[in-house]
């Protein structure tokens, strides 16, 4: 297993009262696989991967549960064994790759910079030539060229395929891509999906891929973890998830895609405010098949390879 | 026909420190298009095609370099002419009322200091209406299904979706004939744009509304549209029927645009095309034909000879090969 993450509950406390961004978050992620993490606007995909990095702000902590990579306890890791996880065993890529990089330094030095700060390499020529390399494994038309090259002289594609290319200087046994194609057009996400999933395939890059973009899961992930309102509702292999969603939110989800059908179904209602979020199941109160169970005791995830955290219905 | 476009062009200057024009953005390249009366037509295309612009010129918010812009009947009706680059001040202040707008971002089209009351009626003040203002701005609310008690509340208490529909009210305020919808949906989750999806499809039936719908959002665009235009690089490449053109795009371009549109369905997935390269600049677009150098199938004649566009029943394409 390289990622598990067990029972993680990470709570900010505001002006307003105490924020429960996340209420029992589990899932584990396979050596080897992309595996998603989707959902909505606000429901605590990113505080799960700040959560694993221990970069929350100074407002937000875990309060329980277990984060684990490769066997090793990451929460109860030292400040300076976590520097060298970050960028080093886990790798993190961002939406906006623009202002991820640095705009008044040239595209090969912030390059060799990632590469300096992991690898103990003896001279200048041995660090040009990782950089020449890692450019090499994101497929990078002519890398000499992007090396001289200021952030802001790339198109977006190529910005971001720099960011990959510093996530893998250090090596990383695991990839968190936090929404890498948000930000991109149509025929440059294709490009950069299909980066990801030749990185895989070669390279056996293991990614965690947060997304809200159901249609870049289904072509992307092996396995997927649907989250809302701070917990996972659902874990599945992609093709189950999509050909046959067990959870009535997931279902929702789904219906109210355009190409589903003439008309769409939304979600009735709106995401709960999780300063007071609803008691029991946090869908309960827009869910189609809530009896009183639902509001009183949240349902835990059960299941195998397919679970499901849902009192009415069977994995 | 509500309008149409022939040859519409817009550049706009570029100029170094001195204030002297360097060269030209073409954002706009010789765009003709039909929008049919009552029905919804699609433009889509990546970010740079000239999408928005194309919007802001049908407003009359930006003076077209060439071409013109001609008013069907239901928007000339009792102008001076059927040109929009011809009519004066106050013949173009009269077609505005019959124009409506929705940009993509609601929070950055509503001014915080402003009572929804206020917001949905501005336009009704500024086209000099007074009387009756509160009683038409909780009709407005009513229509686009927010509760009407709501008038004396200010933006920032409303949720996203929520904030779309009072731009819409705004939008509708003046009874307009046509609503150019840019990327209206594109801020919000799934869940919240199938209420707006399924809110502006309704209007359209119940107001015999014509919507031009900008989108670079394949699915949406399937979804909601009769009719669609893809463009590349501020022109038209290909526009056909919606059913026709995403089961049998013609044009290499949308064929690529097609196939990268992510696909839920494993059985229904087909092979991607992946472009090579990146969409170039408008400031020194590729001679010719724009699209050649990312092409899969281009000729020698395609890096010389612009294709026109040629229509052939009812989809029109602008390449040399198709």
């Amino acid at each position: 297993m390289m990622l598990r993450v067990e029972n993680l509950v990470t709570r900010f406390h505001t002006y307003d009262g105490v924020v429960r961004a996340l209420e029992g978050v589990s899932f584990e992620v396979r050596e080897g696989e992309i595996f998603g993490l989707v959902g909505e606007t606000g429901c605590g995909k990113s505080v799960t991967t700040y959560s694993t990095l221990r970069l929350l702000p100074s407002t937000g902590r875990v309060h329980s549960g277990r984060i684990t990579l490769a066997g090793e306890s990451l929460l109860d890791a030292s400040e300076s064994r976590m520097r060298e996880v970050r960028g080093g065993e886990i790798a993190m890529i961002f939406q906006d790759p623009l202002s991820a990089l640095n705009p008044v330094m040239r595209v090969g030095d912030q390059i060799a910079e990632a590469v300096q700060l992991h690898d103990d390499l003896p001279d200048a020529e041995a660090v040009a030539a990782r950089v020449e390399e890692v450019l090499g494994q994101v497929r990078m038309p002519d890398p000499a060229g992007a090396t001289r090259a200021f952030p802001h002289e790339l198109s977006g594609g190529m910005q971001q395929r720099v960011m990959i290319a510093m996530a893998l200087a250090g090596r990383p046994k695991l990839l968190i891509a936090d929404e890498p194609t948000t930000a991109l057009d149509v025929t440059i996400q294709s490009q950069v999906l299909q980066l990801l999933r030749q990185l895989k395939q070669e390279a056996g890059l293991t990614v965690l891929l947060i997304t809200h973009d159901l249609g870049v899961v289904a072509e992307l992930c092996d396995r997927v973890a649907v989250m809302y309102a701070g917990t996972i509702v659902e874990t599945a292999p992609v093709e189950e998830l999509f050909s046959d969603p067990k959870h009535p939110y997931t279902q929702g989800l789904l219906a109210a895609l355009p190409g589903a059908s003439e008309t769409l179904a939304p979600v009735p209602g709106r995401v709960p405010d999780l300063l007071a979020p609803p008691s029991g199941c946090r869908f309960n109160p827009r869910c189609p098949l809530a009896v009183d169970r639902c509001r009183e005791e949240p349902p835990a995830l059960r299941g195998e390879a397919r679970q499901v955290a849902c009192h009415e219905v069977e994995p | 026909m509500i309008l149409r476009t022939h040859g519409l062009a817009k550049h706009f200057p570029i100029r170094d420190f001195l204030g002297r024009v360097e060269g030209q953005v073409r954002a706009l390249d010789g765009v003709t298009l039909t929008l049919p009366e009552g029905k919804t037509l699609g433009v889509v295309g990546e970010s740079g095609c000239g999408k928005t612009t194309l919007a802001r010129t049908l407003l009359g918010l930006e003076a077209p370099t060439a071409g013109s812009v001609e008013l069907g009947p239901a928007l000339a009706d009792g102008l001076a002419g059927t040109r929009l680059e011809e009519l004066r001040l106050g013949d173009l202040r009269r077609l505005r009322r019959r124009i409506g707008v929705v940009f993509q971002d609601p929070l950055g089209a509503l001014n915080p200091r402003m009572l929804v009351k206020d917001l949905v009626t501005e336009p009704l003040a500024i086209h000099g209406q007074t009387r009756g203002l509160r009683d038409r701005a909780r009709e407005l609310l009513e229509l686009v299904g927010l509760n009407p008690d709501h008038l004396y509340r200010f933006p920032h208490q409303f949720s996203g979706g929520q904030r779309q529909r009072i731009v819409i009210a705004r939008a509708l305020a003046l009874e307009p004939q046509l609503l150019v919808l840019d990327e209206p949906t594109s801020a919000l989750d799934v869940s919240v744009q199938a209420q707006i999806l399924n809110l502006l499809q309704q209007l359209q039936r119940k107001l015999g509304l014509s919507f031009l719908f900008i989108s670079h959002d394949l699915a949406v665009v399937k979804h909601m549209c009769d009719r669609v235009a893809v463009m590349y690089l501020g022109r038209v490449v290909e526009e056909a029927d919606a059913a026709q053109l995403f089961a049998n795009p013609r044009h290499p371009y949308s064929q690529a645009l097609v196939s990268a549109t992510p696909e839920l369905d494993p059985a229904r997935r087909q092979a991607r095309i992946v472009l090579e390269g990146d969409v170039p600049s408008p400031a020194a677009p590729p001679s010719g034909c724009h699209f050649h150098p990312r092409c899969p199938i281009a000729v020698d004649n395609c890096a010389v000879e612009y294709p026109e566009l040629r229509e052939d029943d009812g989809c029109a394409v602008a390449c040399h090969l198709v």
